[in-house]
């Protein structure tokens, strides 16, 4: 039990290294957001004053520690232009995106761990080397390409899908899932490209091992041993691939969501970045980055509770 | 055991999910028949419609708020909330009646002193010249009416009028604000309520028709009339990738492509059920500014000799590509302006290479460096960066091109200091043409150095040429001012022309009877 | 002199059984060196100048003079291509040799102090939790664009990676014999990470650096895709694809063809990534 508080209380430097990061990258980033929401014809002096305004104008450290302070007690400012909160713009944000990287990662799962398994189980013949094929060109195919072809697919030529935007949940199953399906499966593609490699590795790693071996031995037929104990022992190192990836399908999710005219988190830290608007480009890494440490934390945690093999 | 994980993960993302779905708030649109999606080049993300960063919240302005005057197609001064007005003989007090029965968004009253805060507000944030100070009075009659007193006589009502710097109609409170404090709640008195609650900045912001709006009885015309709304939302929505916003108008997911980029008009020509127009006659004045205040564009030779490598139709013609959409205007002014006078000769309409490298020697280059800034997130902007550099270097120049964007460009054009210490040689821009159209309000002609625009040019003949052209009343006198004060920029060269630029803009064929105007206009149209 | 002539008739044989028994990677290995060949003479080899400007050519279609077509500048786009994967395999070089070198020095350490390694560690965790391609986009906010600031943003996401690899062989390895032999014999650190460690970690960082070249030269096409790579007057192949994307219902060639370089030369580091793995370390062969 010491070893899951160890673990939960570990999260802090992390969270803190990652505040650190955000904050000073930001902090030495050229251009200013006082002169941007200046007109063209303001003065140095009226610049100055909406600089003091802002509090830009004090020395970093404090700069810093105001912030952080504010963090902690759950207020991460607002937006310098529109004057929104920053939670509030995450929290808009957030259902399209989590639906984009849940479809993803649904994609992904379902086509990449059959497929996978597949292939450790008739390794070295046609199928396997297909697989692995098609595998090595989903994750040397940019992301965009894909979701370029797609679009002229699904929606010029076949007119299934709308080409772009975002359908809330509460517009409807139908078209959220219409919204949703292309951009979904673009994203989840690449992913699977890379789970299906590690399925397989994972897999062929199993089957050499006794207990399979023994399970043959006790007349088993082979399709029992795969689905009973092959996948159950391959599943710890598979799920901790899934959740370690999450922090990849985020970097593909901000392409996606540009492709796509999709307004999730990934969009909101595009436009934040070119309009230097310092208070939302903090908040959202750090949100996002939080969110990663906990889902990963969360599945670490999850097999030390239940399986007693592992230990802290 | 370990299908237990997975379930429990997948437990942990309906869980995410249905809350998000919780949190999320009912945009549903279906509830409004009638929806124009409209997609716009910018993001708004400033809802003070005097806000002078980008042209959005001026747009914002003119669905949410009524002007007091507006100008019709023909560029005469027409009433808005305005009913009559008056001028006393000597010419120095203007009386103004406003219509009855006007209201806020919130219900209150529009009265006499809501409107007179809101000109001088309006006032103050005129930047040709500063009026705010030849206002000597302004004084409340009675709930309809109001007068101020000038100091001496000139056209205020131009200036109160113009469609860049309009007289928004606001509360009084708001109008009140300090000048360096923005707005931040919309409460207007136009024929659209901005919807701050469903607004979400960087995707899209959204207008509900004003039902207790009252528009005036007369047919619309460009910015003045009636303002009869026919739909009963507008969404304003911010697509960043343009590819993607051109998909959506070709399956119809939008209505409205407010401002094409040149490289899709070809493309959205051949689509079918979509028009292509260009709404603003005036077009943009696109300039190549240089820093006069470092050398060697401190040079007036050097200067000439940029000017002598320039071809309008080079720029243009890259940039833009289908001369529908393009003209060559040698003239310090947007050739649509009356005020606008062309260059004798075949400047700017034909380089001369050997003339530039003779001036460029009787200047007195000795190879310093020059530094373009080059904004790269805008696309024409950039390719006027590539051409000039290309341009230049054939005449022998030392060029460095400095990538950046437009956050950086506003805050590095600033910088005085010399180009090798991070300040720069040569920006590339371009305004729209009504902000340009007379040598007051063309901001890159302010010749007092310490007022002028960035590149700070320094011509005390000029500056008084353009004082004196802002009180002249006899308009036979005013041409006289302007024709000398273009015959000084022909030489001293402020900046280079390089041509008007005109927007395109694409619109499914169901959408009827768009008005032709700079701003984007949301009334009068019908949507079948 | 006479020995040379059967050396080089075995190496030449010996290739020749390479190749048929791994012909993906022969064929990998061989785009790989026509393109790394073509970076090079890129200057010598391209029919025009990539940068030249000229409103007569433009948005020309594939022809003889121009076999991939001109740009909306009348570029032509096969030069522009040729000097493309100048850029991108710089990129994508630099980025592995900087992460595998930086990420390695870390990673030995980390794995030899524990001290080092607590706090190391820590700040690798939370390099690892911001997603790389924002951490890549706030450094690019910060350095201004330039190819150099390009390689940085790109390699910093990159480097906790190598290091955790390299940190966990370096951990397993110093339990092994030959390491508390020569502890034992009194051999210093510094020693035993040159003569042992490196020599026994190399396999799985070479392995490692070729999927991170591959990985490198995708994000420095979609940094250009999000109009924040490497200056744009620079003719990557990331620009030459966001440049392009605007013109794909009227002038196709313009994506096409960067698009296509990209793709195959991706798929090809990836390819002779497997393979090095495969004929390096038998014993990687199930990770991934």
């Amino acid at each position: 039990m010491n070893s899951v508080v160890y673990r939960v209380l570990s999260i802090v430097p992390i969270c803190f290294v990652v505040a650190v990061v955000v904050f000073s990258l930001m902090q030495m980033a050229p251009g200013d957001p006082a002169a941007m929401m200046s007109d063209d014809f303001a003065s140095e002096e009226q610049i100055e004053r909406v600089r003091r305004d802002l509090g830009l104008d004090q020395p970093v450290i404090v700069q810093f520690s105001l912030w952080l302070g504010r963090v902690l007690t759950g207020d991460f400012g607002s937006s310098l232009f529109s004057k929104i909160p920053v939670t509030t713009l995450i929290m808009q944000r957030l259902e399209p995106t989590i639906s984009l990287a849940a479809g993803a990662m649904l994609v992904a799962i379902a086509t990449a761990i059959p497929l996978g398994a597949l292939a450790a189980v008739m390794s070295h013949s046609w199928v396997d080397r297909l697989v692995m094929t098609i595998a090595v060109l989903g994750f040397s195919l940019p992301s965009f390409v894909l979701g370029y072809g797609g679009v002229w697919l699904f929606s010029f030529k076949l007119d299934w899908l709308p080409v772009q935007g975002y359908a809330s949940l509460a517009s409807g199953f139908e078209p959220w899932l219409k919204s949703i399906l292309l951009p979904s499966l673009t994203l989840g593609l690449i992913s699977a490209a890379f789970l299906a490699r590690v399925t397989r590795a994972t897999v062929l790693e199993v089957l050499s091992e006794d207990y399979v071996r023994t399970g043959h031995a006790k007349g088993l037929a082979p399709r029992t041993v795969i689905v009973l104990h092959v996948l159950k022992n391959a599943a710890i190192p598979i799920v901790t691939v899934i959740g370690t990836s999450i922090a990849g399908l985020l970097s593909g999710v901000v392409i996606v969501e540009s492709v796509f005219a999709i307004p999730g988190i990934g969009s909101l830290v595009i436009d934040s970045v070119l309009k230097r608007d310092y208070p939302v480009i903090q908040g959202v890494i750090l949100f996002l980055s939080i969110g990663y440490v906990v889902v990963n934390l969360s599945i670490d945690l999850s097999y030390r509770l239940f399986d007693p093999r592992i230990e802290g | 055991m370990e299908d237990f994980f997975i379930m429990l993960k997948a437990i942990a993302v309906s869980i995410a999910l249905g809350a998000a779905m919780v949190m999320s708030q009912s945009t549903s649109s279906l509830a409004h028949e009638k929806t124009l999606r409209v997609s716009m080049l910018y993001d708004l993300n400033l809802i003070d419609p005097y806000a002078q960063t980008g042209y959005l919240p001026r747009y914002l302005g003119f669905m949410a708020y009524d002007t007091l005057f507006s100008i019709d197609s023909k560029g005469n001064i027409a009433p808005q909330v305005a009913d009559s007005w008056s001028l006393s003989p000597d010419k120095l007090v203007h009386t103004i009646k406003i219509r009855t029965g006007l209201k806020f968004h919130d219900g209150s009253p529009v009265t006499a002193a809501d409107v007179a805060a809101s000109v001088k507000r309006a006032l103050q944030r005129n930047r040709f010249i500063h009026f705010a100070s030849l206002v000597t009075s302004v004084d409340i009659v009675d709930d309809q009416t109001f007068s101020f007193t000038l100091s001496r006589e000139f056209k205020i009502l131009d200036y109160l009028a113009n469609i860049h710097t309009p007289t928004f109609i606001m509360p009084k409170a708001d109008a009140e604000l300090p000048i360096t404090q923005s707005i931040s709640k919309v409460n207007g008195s136009g024929p659209f309520i901005f919807r701050h609650d469903l607004w979400k900045p960087g995707s899209r912001a959204i207008f509900d028709k004003n039902t207790a709006y009252s528009p005036r009885s007369e047919a619309p015309d460009f910015m003045s009339g009636g303002k009869h709304v026919n739909v009963d939302r507008v969404e304003w929505v911010y697509i960043a990738d343009k590819r993607t916003a051109v998909s959506a108008l070709k399956k119809g997911e939008i209505d409205w492509i407010v401002s094409v980029q040149p490289e899709y008009i070809a493309d959205l020509k051949k689509s079918q059920g979509v028009e292509v127009a260009v709404f603003d006659d005036s077009g943009f004045d696109a300039v190549l500014r240089m820093n006069m205040t470092q050398p060697p564009f401190d040079n007036v030779k050097i200067r000439q000799a940029v000017m002598a490598t320039v071809d309008q139709e080079e720029y243009l013609g890259l940039a833009i590509g289908d001369p529908e959409y393009y003209k060559v205007c040698a003239s310090y002014l947007v050739c649509r302006s009356p005020w606008a006078v062309e260059m004798p000769g075949a400047t700017l309409r034909k380089k001369d290479l050997p003339l530039a490298r003779k001036l460029l020697k009787e200047g007195g280059y000795k190879g310093e460096k020059i530094v373009i800034l080059d904004a790269q997130d805008i696309p024409s902007i950039h390719q006027y960066a590539l051409i000039t550099a290309q341009n230049l270097r054939s005449i022998g120049m030392n060029v460095e091109i400095r990538p950046t964007d437009q956050a950086t460009l506003l805050t590095s054009r600033a910088r005085r200091t010399p180009p090798t210490e991070g300040g720069w040689s040569i920006f590339h821009a371009a305004s729209a043409g009504l902000t340009v159209d007379t040598i007051v309000k063309n901001h890159y002609l302010w010749m007092n150095p310490q007022r002028a625009f960035f590149g700070w040019p320094d011509n005390p003949e000029m500056e008084k040429l353009r004082i004196d052209f802002s009180f002249a009343t006899d308009d036979k006198v005013a041409h006289e001012i302007n024709r000398k004060f273009h015959e000084l920029a022909w030489t001293y060269v402020p900046h280079i022309p390089i041509g008007n630029t005109f927007e395109a803009s694409a619109y499914r064929t169901n959408i009827k009877g768009i008005i032709k105007s700079e701003v984007p206009t949301f009334w009068n149209l019908t949507k079948d | 002199m006479t020995s040379f002539a059967p050396a080089l008739l075995g190496a030449a044989r010996s290739l020749a059984a390479t190749i048929r028994r791994h012909p993906s990677s022969a064929i990998a290995a061989a785009i790989v060196v026509v393109l790394i060949l073509a970076a090079l003479l890129a200057d010598y080899i391209a029919p025009h100048d990539p940068m030249a400007i000229s409103g007569r050519q433009r948005l020309r279609p594939p022809s003889e003079a121009n076999p991939m077509g001109t740009d909306n500048l009348g570029r032509d786009v096969l030069s522009r291509v040729i000097h493309g994967a100048q850029i991108s395999l710089l990129v994508g070089i630099s980025v592995a040799a900087v992460s595998t070198v930086v990420g390695s020095a870390i990673g030995v350490l980390a794995g030899y102090s524990r001290y080092v390694d607590l706090v190391v560690m820590r700040i690798m965790d939370g390099l690892m939790a911001i997603p790389g391609i924002l951490l890549a986009i706030a450094f690019l906010a910060m350095f201004g664009s330039s190819v150099t600031s390009v390689i940085i943003a790109i390699s910093v996401p990159d480097i906790p990676r190598v290091v955790r690899l390299v940190r966990s062989v370096v951990l397993s390895l110093r339990e092994l014999l030959y390491v508390e032999s020569a502890r034992s014999m009194g051999a210093g650190p510094i020693r035993i990470i040159l003569r042992h460690i490196l020599p026994n970690a190399a396999a799985p960082i070479l392995v490692q650096a070729s999927f991170l070249c591959a990985s490198a030269i995708l994000a420095e096409a979609s940094l250009g895709f999000l109009g924040l790579g490497t200056p744009s007057e620079i003719p990557s192949w990331g620009n030459i694809i966001a440049e392009g994307r605007s013109f794909i219902g009227s002038a196709p060639w313009l994506l096409f063809f960067p698009a296509l370089a990209l793709t195959v030369t991706v798929l090809a580091v990836n390819v002779l990534g497997d393979g090095l793995r495969d004929a390096l370390d038998p014993r990687f062969r199930r990770r991934i």
